[in-house]
């Protein structure tokens, strides 16, 4: 069955493990309908924010519930769930979602971002680079990119209609007049399919060139700002930079993860407490883990 | 040599209208307040050209209409009645060939362009410096960036070709390039109002629009204001259109004059014409009043 079908399952194929007190996938199939319907336009149109009625969910907004309604809306029972948080599978906010998709879908949970079909994500892309039948739910705070440089709503969406973002860029030239780089470290605007100025979340700097020209479906759900929006397969996305300032990523040469050896994946600083020194960590724990595992060596 | 604009029949209405407003307000009713709907004719059947490098002046009291006729053609408010053409030699090579209208020596109506197209234009052919500095630089940011601004919405990406080019506009408008990245809001008003001047060149406009540049100022920075745009009006070949209450200012940078009363045009010519022999009795008004 393709996702497209996807239709809610009878009583009689429901897993035993499925919690017989909700609907398959815990929202009702008008919901699960209405946000497929935004998640088609938002494939349709890369990178513009579609909104939808965002439903109430049994975790706060702003703790992943954007993500979590595509989740749902997406999963079948076959499916395998990966959910990570800063790169970590093992967080409680991590482990909590996965625990509940789990029970309200039925469906096997992973922390190999290989075996997984569908991914569900704060704030990184895994390090393996992903395929073509998978998807990765990115969960989203603050879907407005030019909100930095524009309060008003009614503005910002009339400057993404025009694409008129000048003010996006007389802030980057600010920033590098006063600094001498551009300054942001996380949500990096980037421009989509060669026409939206999109904010990845925030992701660090070193994953936003995995989103451009990839094999993987990028969803993004914002529950809070009630925003749907999508970078599908195979699509340009660019970093704002300038000419003589081209965008770069995070520097870690010279570091390794002090776990696996890794010199080549995102890593986390971790200053011991009491001898004061600095270690790093691959910030990908399913990476590291495999790693560790004599996977790659 | 053909107009590098044509503007005809442009008005302005802010209400509900109705179909007596026309009768009822202008220069002889002395008022642009409509009486039975209350709506305000902020102008009306506006009509005129605007030749390369030419300089018109625009002269009436305050509520005459002369800055709301510089808002629409800098397209900042929509235009209830009227249109605005542009010579197709001022396209060329911007990219901006398909401003409609059915080919000849003039685009179609720019008034009617959509808000994505008249962002183009005005960030491609027009430059504009307010009365208040406040209108046209944004005070937090350095009067570099406020330069830049208008270059990055005509598409540079190049910091440093960029600030090459803001130093030489503050260069030339005599602001220190030393204060490049200090914000505006630190400068004196003479000071901000040659940053806006600067601003308004950046992209090498063929069009500046001048709305009561020098109110406000004292007489001697006047004076400097006035010679800078003078001599820079000169050298960039730019078509001005300056609006100002001041007959002095007209006199000194404008060769043709229009002079407003109640929204309308009520007297246009040559400048030292109307100076020396003006015809309508507002214009006599406004001469005779002049110190």
């Amino acid at each position: 069955m393709s996702r497209a079908e996807q239709t809610a399952p009878t009583p009689e194929q429901n897993s035993p493990a499925i919690d017989p007190g909700y609907p398959f996938a815990f929202m009702d199939e008008g919901a699960k309908r209405e946000i497929r319907r935004a998640l088609l336009k938002a494939v349709a149109i890369p990178g513009y924010q579609v909104p939808y009625g965002s439903r109430e969910m049994p975790i706060a907004r702003g703790w992943g519930t954007g993500g979590l309604q595509i989740t749902l809306a997406l999963i079948l029972p076959e499916d395998v769930l990966k959910v990570i948080d800063q790169g970590c599978d093992g967080s409680v906010n991590a482990v909590n979602i996965k625990k509940f998709v789990a029970k309200v879908a039925g469906v096997t949970v992973t922390t190999d971002t290989r075996e997984a079909t569908l991914i569900q994500t704060r704030h990184r892309i895994p390090e393996e680079r992903m395929t073509s039948n998978q998807i990765l739910v990115l969960q989203v705070p603050y879907p407005e990119a030019l909100r930095e440089v524009e309060p008003s709503e009614n503005e910002t969406r009339r400057m993404h209609a025009e694409a008129d973002y000048t003010r996006m860029w007389l802030h980057l030239y600010e920033d590098i007049v006063r600094y001498g780089e551009i300054t942001i470290s996380y949500r990096y605007p980037v421009t989509v399919a060669g026409r939206y100025i999109t904010d990845p979340s925030p992701i660090p700097r070193w994953d936003v060139p995995k989103l451009h020209m990839a094999d993987t479906l990028f969803l993004f759900g914002a529950g809070r700002e009630k925003r749907i929006y999508a970078i599908p397969p195979h699509t340009e996305v660019i970093p704002l930079e300038f000419e003589d300032h081209p965008f770069r990523t995070e520097d870690f040469t010279g570091k390794r993860c002090a776990r696996c050896g890794s010199d080549h994946s995102f890593l986390d600083e971790v200053i011991d407490d009491h001898s004061g020194a600095r270690r790093y960590f691959c910030s990908d724990t399913g990476y590291c883990d495999k790693r560790r595992a004599g996977w790659n060596r | 040599m053909e107009p590098l604009i044509r503007v005809r029949g442009l008005g302005k209405q802010f209400g509900p209208g109705c179909p007596r407003c026309l009768a009822l307000t202008g220069p002889e009713a002395d008022t642009n307040l409509c009486p039975a709907c209350g709506t305000v004719v902020a102008c009306h059947g506006i009509h005129f050209d605007l030749y390369p490098g030419e300089a018109l002046g625009v002269v009436g009291e305050s509520g005459s209409g002369k800055s709301t006729l510089v808002r629409l053609l800098h397209f900042e408010w929509p235009a209830s009645c009227g249109t605005m053409e542009i010579h197709r030699s001022a396209l060329a090579g911007l990219g901006l060939d398909d401003a409609g209208g059915e080919g000849g020596a003039y685009s179609g109506n720019l008034l009617a362009c959509n808000d994505f197209r008249k962002r183009q234009l005005r960030h491609l052919l027009m430059g504009i410096v307010y009365q208040n500095p406040h209108l046209g630089l944004r005070m937090g940011i350095s009067a570099g960036g406020n330069i830049a601004e208008r270059l990055l919405g005509a598409g540079w990406r190049n910091i440093a070709r960029m600030r090459a080019r803001a130093a030489e506009l503050l260069d030339k408008t005599e602001v220190p390039v030393s204060r490049m990245d200090e914000p505006p809001a630190n400068f004196s008003g003479g000071m901000q109002q040659r940053v806006q001047i600067a601003k308004a060149l950046s992209n090498n406009p063929l069009l500046l629009f001048l709305d009561e540049v020098t109110t406000g100022l004292d007489l001697s920075v006047q004076a400097r204001v006035l010679d800078l745009i003078r001599n820079l009006s000169h050298e960039f070949k730019l078509a001005l259109l300056v609006v100002s209450h001041d007959l002095g200012v007209i006199n000194l940078l404008c060769q043709r004059t229009m002079v407003m009363k109640a929204g309308r045009v009520v007297e246009s010519g040559l400048t030292d014409q109307i100076l020396q022999d003006p015809q309508h009795r507002y214009s006599q008004l406004l001469v005779a009043s002049q110190l």
